[in-house]
């Protein structure tokens, strides 16, 4: 188990990227927060003017907020793409309502006496506004701001699932590789971010008690000057983006093609393997935010398709794939790689040897004796454990509903015996566990392959031999490697992916 | 000068706030509008400086229809004080007082001097009032910056919505006679909404007595006293006539400004010339019906060749009412 120590060294290890994503997070959740404030305070005002429209528009504030935020990202892509943009876009929308809430009742229930002596004494509507209405719903207002400041800073972490970057960056990968390190190095920096936020509005606050909104004016300003800076400098065009989920695997290969791309042709590539899972990414591809990622043959039928993979064999069910992508989505689907990335059951290496198992139907055997962990899908799927009790009979008494990353931990410490695994994880290499034989064939054919926008590759037709150089290349034991060397050795995914290429001769250096 | 021509109030409801009533206030007057709630008296008010408007009449400022002016540059030139107070907690006293002269954008230097002028005006120490915070405060204090803040724009007209209704009975005396001394010094058009007959006697030139959206009854504070109109203006005013054949001794005032000791010896004051004197033992009655008859304003009282005091509508008032002269 992880150590104060070693979150220490990782702390260290990793300051870089701490710092790179604590600055993208503070750039995204102040753009947001500057824009949520310019929009709702106004609206919020002019509410209290046209009292009729406050119902309807408070309304539709409030329905924004409750769509769940990782939703209104996921809707996002679709109406924006993927990237700084639309992650300030949503976390805007989430934070509209608190601060156009509490500038309109903090407006709405200021004193009318007060308001009367005001225009009793021949102040303009404006004049009002500015040295008696907002002075004194100040403290309410800022409330509101700074709830809307916290919300937003603690969804900007789930931003980056549609490659915003930010704090979320070091969440995601310390989910997906079981690593508390990472997840506190993300979350710990939130926190205290949301606190120090909370800080700076409640100082300018005080600063701005009386008549005078200079000091508020002052705070905008500097927010939106640190946020245009870098603006100037980030707008850099690629001919080529290549996608990815956030993982080891998708990050490893979606450098491999970057590294193949730039070694034989002369585009510049532009790597995003950060986005949130199998919806984003091929909503990201369908945009055309991003040209090509890697996508695996059973997910492309099932997921993407719609389609049944019963009954087939690898090169049948690859070539479905790749004729109805083209057909329905316009989409290449290149040549696949060696490896399978399908479930696979996993056992640990003592039960391995207490008991006679080798194949999953040995299993049947035993499975009043022993403990089952399996991820929430894994259950459910027709590929999976509920597949498995139809054909195979099995039935454990003692089932445990857990989370995909956290199947390996739980197996290593002896709470479950039989788990579900990705057949390229590479805890099955760090645990040394078993995985049973699927003699059956009962797992579908899951053989990774890119994927690409019909009209990239009309464009750059010399893509096509250059992606199709992995085909039928990489093997699954070659595969784990490289995600051990990602997820246990922390090392970086381009890296892994430049010494494989190099050591196949496929490129230079 | 100030004129109501006609003016009424009624609302989408149907409601009639006000009927079309018609009431001239002189430049320099006080007139008190006064009447049970819901008689109109804030509305008529609040129509001479448009809070609300008219729904039929026109007010007249000066000789201009108030609905031609500016409605901002209108108010600057009638001050209001509310009974609410209504001061800008945000706002420090001097900021608060500032507001109208700002607006008239006034020097810096003469808004300053004009903030401290009117502090001690109304005897708060600018040094230590200046720069609190309303709420720091008592409610007396509060409204003495209410009717200072009405007054720094040096408006020529004074409205007031039941400015002292909201105070304790101690401080709502004690703004009462500042007030009234306040108003000789500055001689401002005065309207001022009550529903407390003391305060309308001490301080109406006039008082215009109202019921249901209409003036009953308007006159002088002893017209009112002596010859009221109708049943309800004698209920509303109380039966203040059982006084009227109390003793003038009772009443007397001897330490009084229509006096003056010179040599240790007593006089009145030349403006009390013509009033005949009267003994301590005639009759409130006599005494009012001298100072009715005569203008003066106040009657001396003798008893035997020496001067003991004199009697005036005020102080009558302020017997009758219960009140410490």
């Amino acid at each position: 188990m992880d150590t104060l120590q070693e979150w220490g060294e990782l702390f260290v290890n990793r300051q870089d990227l701490l710092w790179i994503t604590l600055w993208e997070h503070i750039q995204l959740s102040l753009f947001a927060l500057v824009i949520a404030v310019m929009i709702a305070v106004p609206v919020g005002v002019i509410l209290t003017r046209y009292r009729r429209l406050a119902e309807p528009v408070i309304g539709v504030a409030a329905v924004l907020q409750t769509i769940p935020s990782l939703a209104l990202l996921g809707f996002m892509i679709l109406l924006l793409g993927i990237g700084t943009g639309p992650a300030v876009v949503a976390l805007t929308a989430y934070a509209l309502l608190p601060i156009m809430r509490n500038t309109y009742t903090g407006i709405s229930e200021l004193d009318p006496a007060v308001l009367e002596a005001a225009d009793a004494m021949g102040m303009s509507s404006y004049g009002r506004l500015r040295k008696v209405e907002l002075p004194m719903a100040m403290p309410v207002i800022m409330a509101g701001v700074r709830t809307s400041m916290v919300l937003i800073v603690g969804t900007a972490t789930l931003a980056s699932l549609i490659g915003a970057g930010g704090l979320g960056d070091l969440i995601m990968t310390g989910i997906n590789r079981a690593d508390n390190g990472y997840i506190l190095m993300g979350a710990i920096p939130a926190a205290i971010l949301a606190l120090l936020f909370d800080r700076l509005l409640r100082l300018i606050e005080s600063k701005s008690r009386g008549t005078s909104l200079k000091p508020v004016g002052v705070a905008a300003a500097l927010a939106v000057a640190v946020l245009l800076l870098p603006m100037v400098a980030w707008n850099t065009e690629y001919d080529l983006v290549i996608g990815g989920k956030h993982e080891a695997e998708p990050e490893i290969l979606a450098n491999m093609y970057a590294a193949l791309i730039e070694e034989e042709t002369d585009l510049s590539v532009d790597v995003e393997a950060d986005l949130g899972g199998t919806d984003f990414v091929f909503n990201a591809l369908r945009q055309g935010d991003i040209d090509v990622y890697p996508e695996f043959t059973g997910t492309a039928l099932t997921e993407l398709l719609d389609q049944s993979f019963e009954g087939l064999a690898d090169r049948e069910a690859y070539e479905q794939a790749r004729d109805l992508m083209e057909e329905e989505h316009g989409k290449a689907f290149l040549e696949p790689m060696a490896f399978h990335n399908t479930y696979a059951v996993a056992v640990r290496e003592d039960i391995d040897e207490t008991y006679d198992i080798e194949t999953i139907s040995d299993l049947t055997a035993y499975d009043q004796e022993l403990t089952a962990g399996f991820s929430h899908e894994f259950i459910d799927r027709e590929d999976g454990y509920a597949g498995l009790q139809e054909t195979h009979g099995l039935d454990f008494d003692d089932l445990n509903t857990l989370d995909a990353s956290l199947r390996s931990n739980a197996l290593v410490s002896e709470d479950v015996d039989v788990i579900d695994i990705y057949s390229t994880q590479a805890e099955i290499e760090e645990f040394n566990l078993t995985l049973l034989e699927d003699a059956e064939s009962f797992f579908p054919p899951y053989q990774g392959a890119p994927l690409m926008r019909g009209e990239t590759l009309e464009r750059y037709p010399e893509l096509e031999p250059v992606l199709n150089t992995l085909g039928g290349e990489i093997t699954e034991d070659e595969m784990r490697e490289m995600n051990y060397a990602v997820d246990f050795e922390d090392e970086d995914p381009e890296d892994v992916a430049r010494t494989y290429l190099h050591e196949q001769g496929w490129i230079e250096e | 000068m100030i004129e109501l021509q006609g003016v009424g109030k009624t609302y989408r409801d149907g409601t009639q706030a006000v009927k079309p009533l018609d009431l001239t206030i002189e430049t320099g007057e006080t007139v008190v509008l006064i009447g049970p709630s819901g008689c109109g008296k804030t509305t008529t008010l609040k129509m001479m400086n448009r809070l609300i408007e008219p729904s039929e009449g026109q007010v007249v400022k000066d000789g201009e229809p108030v609905q031609q002016l500016s409605v901002q540059m209108l108010r600057w030139n009638m001050g209001y004080v509310l009974q609410q107070i209504g001061l800008f907690p945000t706002m420090t006293i001097a900021e608060n007082i500032a507001v109208v002269p700002e607006m008239k954008k006034w020097s810096a230097a003469r808004i300053s001097s004009r903030i401290d002028e009117l502090l001690e005006m109304v005897g708060l120490t600018p040094a230590t009032y200046r720069d609190r915070m309303p709420h720091e405060l008592s409610g007396g204090q509060q409204q003495r910056v209410g009717v200072v803040r009405a007054l720094a724009g040096d408006p020529d007209v004074l409205l007031m919505d039941e400015p002292f209704s909201a105070l304790d009975p101690i401080s709502r005396q004690q703004l009462r006679e500042d007030l009234k001394s306040l108003q000789a010094r500055i001689q401002k058009t005065m309207i001022f909404v009550t529903h407390d007959m003391d305060e309308a006697l001490t301080l109406g030139h006039r008082i215009a007595l109202m019921n249901e959206g209409k003036i009953v009854q308007l006159g002088t504070p002893q017209e009112l006293l002596q010859q009221p109109a109708d049943e309800f203006v004698r209920t509303f005013i109380g039966d203040r006539r059982a006084h009227r054949d109390l003793a003038v001794a009772e009443v007397l005032k001897s330490e009084s400004r229509w006096l003056t000791v010179e040599n240790s010896v007593k006089t009145v004051v030349p403006a009390l010339a013509e009033a005949p004197p009267l003994s301590p033992s005639a009759s409130l009655q006599e005494a009012a019906e001298i100072l009715r008859s005569t203008d003066a304003p106040a009657v001396p009282v003798i008893e035997a060749g020496e001067l003991l005091g004199t009697i005036s509508f005020e102080d009558i008032a302020v017997y009758v009412l219960g009140g410490e002269a």
